[in-house]
């Protein structure tokens, strides 16, 4: 099962490929195809490896990263059927097998903590990853702009607007995408801290996962208000949709580097 | 029943390859005379059918008939009445058969245009293959050939980025405001100066779908006067630095003889527009627009050198692009031949087919009635058993025979037919 989930989405990112540097419409439908049709069975996978608490993904890391796989995939493939930047799946697709290849090579369960299994808590991390989702479609579209903007001043003009995105939809792509994942965000830090009070008694632990995620927090939080304040848009709106989610990697992965904690279980 | 015989196919025509300017605009057809000349040529030189391409850069006429390289005096005889004026012979170039079919493929294609690559040229012979088409003097066998020209024109267009580059000026400024701002129906632009290269520059715009024009001169007048043909707006030249916060194009082709915007101007008018970014094309010479307004952030600037630089080099691209494309006419050449020449035998073959066929059922009935009461489950088991032998009885020689027609083994497929063929024989055999 795995090695064909893999092997869909290989086929899906090889024709992307093509699609990038032959530009025929039908390698970017048949990419597409692929995608769709790996997206259903990772889904199905997913889904029908749920037969107890102790056997719900979400409560390792494997599973989340899994889990973030599939909302990538179903994000993108929405955003391609409304007919948007067909050209994102450049990064998205790839993005979908690190996910998928990192959630297949981490240890498939680990201590069940019985604590966890609470309803609050699967809807904390949905709500984050669902956030961390579109933070990744913000960085994508940014750093679609920063390339074409650079191009653009540059006067080295590499890609025609038939398949890159214009500036202005790149830059409204970021601004929509970092709107939603901030909500998400929220949504998640919220319940993230309910769901701690009702197991530690407080709802904020100094957790270095705790600290980063805020620090992910503040940065679109000031990516939104310069926006409207300051008329932040374009280039510096990018650079920082970017940093955020650099941050955000390092929030996720490099918390790994740092012991204690009480967020150690994922 | 498929004829189509390629020798007898002609291309006789002019371009801007072979006949200066006045001799091609002498020629060119007008929309009321396409009716009498399809008309003259149809009846006084016994054409079978006829098309008649006519464009700023060429006039062709494509005509089917049997030997049509003896009507081609007649056919500059023909436009010399109509024109009134001597035509040299040598201004004319005739492609027969294949060449005929490749020039056809060629033109429609646009690898023939003057600028390679130019997208009006394929719905140009369309419109001159409908006009033919409407009017019936277009049969099956033009008709075979245009239709796998379009075929082939979209063919190179989706393969190759041969129409993908800008090759003018005007067409790399309108596809550069498209990289920055995408569908330009909700853009303004505002247009500084009134020269002949400003003028250019509005319509392409237009053709984008542009939302509005404002124009603005030190010459009121002029502003005016090209504000009524392209329905925009006139702005006094003193309110220019207001006009800046509200649009999104600025294309100066002024001729002034210093900066008439400078850094600063920008600078001011940037903080006003919130972050928005504004496009400047300076096509003026000397400049109009200070070099240094192109590194605030957000603006982005051009000048006429920048654009003719790319320019050359989407030339130098298209050409690239052009080996592409001929590459694709010689093999859907090869290809058009192939199914001429199978098509050429579809007709003997239905024969083969409805031979056997009756004969099937012939049997049959014979056989039902041989046979007596059987139910109409048992009646349509047999009936589809002999369905499938005739089937498979034919399909290996129809195969073989397709092939050999494709490889032009004409001897062959003779034989098959004096074997298959002949209705009368095939009964005497059954009789014996």
């Amino acid at each position: 099962m795995k090695f064909l989930i893999l092997g869909t989405y290989s086929m899906s990112l090889l024709f992307y490929l093509l699609h990038l540097f032959f530009n025929l419409r039908i390698f970017l439908k048949t990419g597409f195809s692929f995608l769709c049709l790996g997206f259903l069975i990772h889904t199905l996978k997913f889904i029908t490896g749920i037969t107890s608490p102790s056997s719900i993904p979400l409560y390792y890391m494997s599973g989340v990263m899994s889990f973030f796989s599939i909302l990538l995939g179903c994000v993108f493939i929405g955003y391609q059927i409304r007919g948007l930047v067909p050209a994102l799946g450049y990064i998205t697709v790839p993005a979908v097998i690190l996910f998928y290849i990192a959630s297949i090579s981490l240890p498939q369960r680990g201590v069940f903590r019985p604590e966890l299994n609470t309803l609050l808590f699967p809807i904390h991390v949905t709500f984050s990853i669902t956030g961390y989702v579109f933070f990744f479609l913000s960085f994508a579209a940014g750093l679609f702009y920063l390339l074409q903007e650079r191009n653009i001043k540059l006067k080295i003009l590499r890609w025609s607007p038939k398949r890159i995105p214009s500036l202005v939809e790149l830059d409204f792509m970021n601004y929509r995408t970092v709107q939603f994942g901030f909500t998400f965000i929220t949504l998640g830090i919220l319940t993230g801290s309910l769901w701690s009070e009702r197991l530690w008694g407080s709802v904020w632990n100094w957790d270095p996962k705790e600290v980063l995620a805020l620090l992910v927090w503040i940065i679109y939080a000031s990516y939104l208000h310069l926006r409207l304040i300051a008329g932040w848009k374009g280039r510096k709106s990018a650079i920082l949709s970017v940093i955020g989610f650099i941050l955000f990697l390092i929030a996720f992965f490099g918390r790994k580097l740092i012991p204690g904690g009480y967020h150690d279980f994922i | 029943m498929i004829s189509f015989e390629e020798e007898n196919l002609l291309v006789h025509g002019t371009s801007f390859r072979t006949s200066p300017l006045d001799v091609r605009e002498a020629l060119a057809l007008k929309k009321q005379e396409e009716d009498k000349l399809l008309s003259t040529i149809k009846e006084r030189l016994k054409v079978e059918e006829c098309v008649i391409l006519s464009t700023c850069n060429r006039v062709e006429f494509i005509i089917y008939r049997t030997n049509p390289e003896k009507i081609i005096d007649d056919l500059i005889k023909i436009n010399e009445e109509r024109i009134g004026l001597h035509l040299e012979k040598g201004y004319f170039y005739n492609f027969l058969g294949r060449d005929a079919i490749k020039h056809i493929f060629r033109v429609t294609s646009s690898l023939d245009s003057m600028v390679i690559g130019e997208p009006q040229i394929t719905g140009q012979v369309k419109s001159a293959y409908e006009v033919s088409l409407k009017k019936g003097f277009v049969g099956k066998n033009l008709s075979m050939v245009f239709e796998r020209a379009f075929f082939v024109a979209k063919r190179i267009r989706r393969e190759t980025a041969l129409g993908e580059n800008p090759n003018s000026i005007s067409s790399q400024a309108v596809e550069l405001a498209e990289s920055i701002f995408g569908d330009l129906s909700k853009r303004k632009v505002i247009v500084i100066g009134t020269g002949e290269m400003g003028e250019i520059a509005i319509k392409s715009f237009i053709s984008r779908g542009i939302s509005k024009i404002y124009i603005t001169s030190r010459t009121i007048e002029r502003a005016e006067e090209l504000c009524s043909i392209y329905s925009g707006e006139v702005i006094p030249f003193k309110d220019l630095y207001r006009g800046l916060k509200d649009v999104d194009i600025v294309l100066c082709a002024s001729a002034a003889p210093h900066y008439l915007i400078t850094k600063n101007d920008v600078k001011n008018v940037m903080k006003k527009r919130k972050g928005n970014p504004i496009f400047f094309i300076d096509i003026s010479l000397p400049r109009n627009i200070d070099p240094e307004v192109g590194t605030l952030e957000n603006v982005y600037l051009y000048h006429i050198d920048d654009l003719q630089r790319i320019v050359d080099r989407n030339i130098k691209k298209r050409r690239e692009e052009a080996i592409k494309g001929e590459a694709i006419v010689e093999e859907e050449l090869g290809k058009f031949f192939r199914r001429v020449k199978e098509e050429r035998i579809g007709p003997l073959l239905r024969m083969v087919y409805e031979t056997a066929d009756s004969i099937r059922r012939t049997e049959l009935e014979e056989l039902f009635r041989m046979l007596g009461n059987i139910s109409g489950h048992q009646k349509r088991a047999i009936e589809d058993f002999s369905v499938n032998v005739v089937k498979k009885i034919l399909h290996k020689p129809v195969t073989r025979i397709k092939e050999m027609a494709r490889n032009g083994e004409s001897s062959f497929i003779e034989t098959f037919f004096t074997i298959f063929g002949d209705e009368d024989e095939i009964e005497n055999r059954n009789k014996g």
